[in-house]
């Protein structure tokens, strides 16, 4: 299945005055391709994921779903920043949230949940509540939730950008064997250049703009082979790579340090 | 050190009460303002033996909870909904603005001649009070769920009703337990201040009477019943709390 994006474009009506957020934004998900998303913060990013998740309604443009098998599987889930998890459940009832909002009975959800959070090393931690846990462990029930789900794309927003270096690296390589092992699409949303170096098959750069609205401006494949050491870092070949993405986005990232909050 | 933590405060309160009953015995202050505790404990017990201390307490107690379930159980669910739809805080914020810092008691004249001098006005009033807390404290509840949490709610599937179930009545629990201990602390006030007033019966009247005859101790032995009222009603939340918002009380810690 594909996720296909087309001339989204979406203003904020209800502020004042109205935000444009997005414009003009045409970008595609491959099956089981892995997609960055990389961006100076408030060129849209988020609203792009939130739109294709549907929680959002375009005010322009559309959304496809392409070659969607008859699975019964869901197209998206979203895997949330920070406070994506209820603080009142415990590991197992945020993971099984999603089963539960179907209708799933008490039990078998429960099942199912546990296991998926043990897949990612929640085993001993299923009745504990977030605030027990450490902000990779809470991450990793995020994801545990949104794996549950069983979509053919998966959608992150900067799923990691509140960890240390090290728990970072640890839980991207995580997600690299899931992904790997599973082979759903990912659109992943990052601000760190080397990451996306490290973990897409292609780079989607956006900027800004000057408030009326952020755009897609590159598209940027990653032909490094997989899989990837993610503790030496990228290959030399990657540095052009990485070169090319800050050229694009310096003029963006400076004017946005300058601008007044 | 968790003995010791405990001890120090019950050997203040001996050490108070010992000097309390030694300097109202020798003279040092008037025994008609300060009976020594002894004499009120007895006073507390004849009137609970005759009678009279049960009723006033129960019809105190009959009020507040009259009160409460009056007042802030609307108060509880009307906060849940306007703390969640901000469309709907709009328009009724102003009318709480209005009558929210009104004192209650002031009312009273006024319920009366609605619901006549019985215990319906009473009761009416002590509502009135106890509905604003249990009302501001709920919405601010609503108002502090992370808004991010409504969003994963809504993109894994949940209906509004669902959103409504598992997000705002769960997030907002801590401070409707607060709000429980504010409507309380309000609802006792105003029942005493309403049997003060009117009462035929109840620990308000109950103080009332004492001082009209001078039996002072009548008049602590009452005030005491009070203030086991509302130390027995906060312990009940104290221990109600973390078994409802376990993720919450211990965060506090």
């Amino acid at each position: 299945m594909r996720v296909v994006c087309e001339q989204l474009g979406k203003i904020y009506a209800g502020r004042k005055p109205p935000v444009h957020a997005l414009r003009d934004v045409s970008l595609t998900v491959g099956d089981g391709e892995f997609v960055c998303v990389i961006g100076s913060s408030g060129c849209g990013k988020t609203t792009l994921l939130k739109l294709i998740a549907g929680l959002l309604t375009p005010t322009a443009g559309r959304v496809r779903l392409d070659d969607r098998p008859a699975d019964g599987r869901p197209a998206t889930a979203l895997v949330f920043q920070q406070h994506g998890l209820f603080p009142w459940m415990t590991v197992v009832d945020n993971v099984a949230f999603g089963l539960r909002m179907n209708g799933v009975g008490r039990r078998e959800r429960r099942e199912h949940a546990s296991a998926a959070a043990v897949d990612v090393g929640l085993g001993g931690f299923l009745q504990r509540f977030p605030h027990e846990l450490s902000a990779g462990m809470r991450q990793r029930v995020n994801i545990a939730r949104a794996l549950l789900a069983n979509p053919h794309v998966l959608l992150m927003d900067e799923p990691f950008a509140s960890l240390d270096a090290l728990t970072k690296l640890a839980l991207r390589e995580e997600l690299l064997i899931t992904w790997q092992a599973r082979r759903c699409g990912v659109l992943y949303v990052t601000h760190d250049l080397e990451e996306a170096v490290q973990v897409g098959d292609r780079i989607v750069v956006m900027t800004g703009g000057n408030g009326d609205g952020g755009t897609v401006v590159e598209e940027i494949p990653v032909p490094l082979p997989r899989p990837r050491d993610l503790v030496t870092g990228p290959p030399p070949e990657a540095a052009d790579i990485t070169r090319r993405m800050w050229t694009i986005l310096e003029n963006d990232v400076r004017r946005r340090i300058e601008s007044p909050v | 050190m968790f003995a010791r933590e405990r001890l120090v405060p019950i050997g203040v309160l001996i050490f108070l009460t010992i000097g309390w009953e030694a300097g109202s015995r020798a003279g040092l202050f008037s025994r008609l303002f300060f009976p020594p505790p002894s004499v009120i404990l007895s006073a507390l017990a004849r009137t609970a033996r005759d009678g009279s201390l049960v009723a006033h307490a129960g019809a105190t107690l009959g009020r507040v909870l009259g009160g409460l379930l009056l007042g802030a159980l609307p108060g509880l669910l009307i906060g849940l909904l306007i703390g969640w739809s901000p469309r709907l805080r709009a328009m009724v914020d102003p009318v709480i603005a209005f009558l929210h810092p009104l004192p209650k008691i002031a009312v009273l004249p006024l319920v009366m001649i609605v619901f006549g001098i019985g215990e319906a006005s009473k009761i009416v009033v002590v509502a009135m009070g106890a509905f604003f807390p249990m009302l501001i404290s709920v919405m601010s509840g609503v108002r502090e769920i992370h808004p991010e949490t409504f969003e994963v709610a809504e993109a894994y599937g949940a209906r509004r009703r669902q959103i409504f179930a598992h997000v705002v009545v769960p997030g907002s629990v801590p401070l409707v337990l607060t709000g429980f201990r504010l409507s309380f602390n309000i609802a006792l006030l105003l029942t005493v201040a309403v049997e003060l007033t009117t009462a035929q019966e109840g620990l308000g009247k109950m103080i009332w009477l004492a001082w009209q005859t001078m039996r002072t101790e009548e008049l602590y032995a009452a005030l005491l019943v009070l203030a086991l009222f509302g130390a027995g009603f906060n312990t009940l939340l104290g221990s109600i709390g973390p078994r409802l918002a376990p993720w919450h009380v211990e965060r506090e810690r």
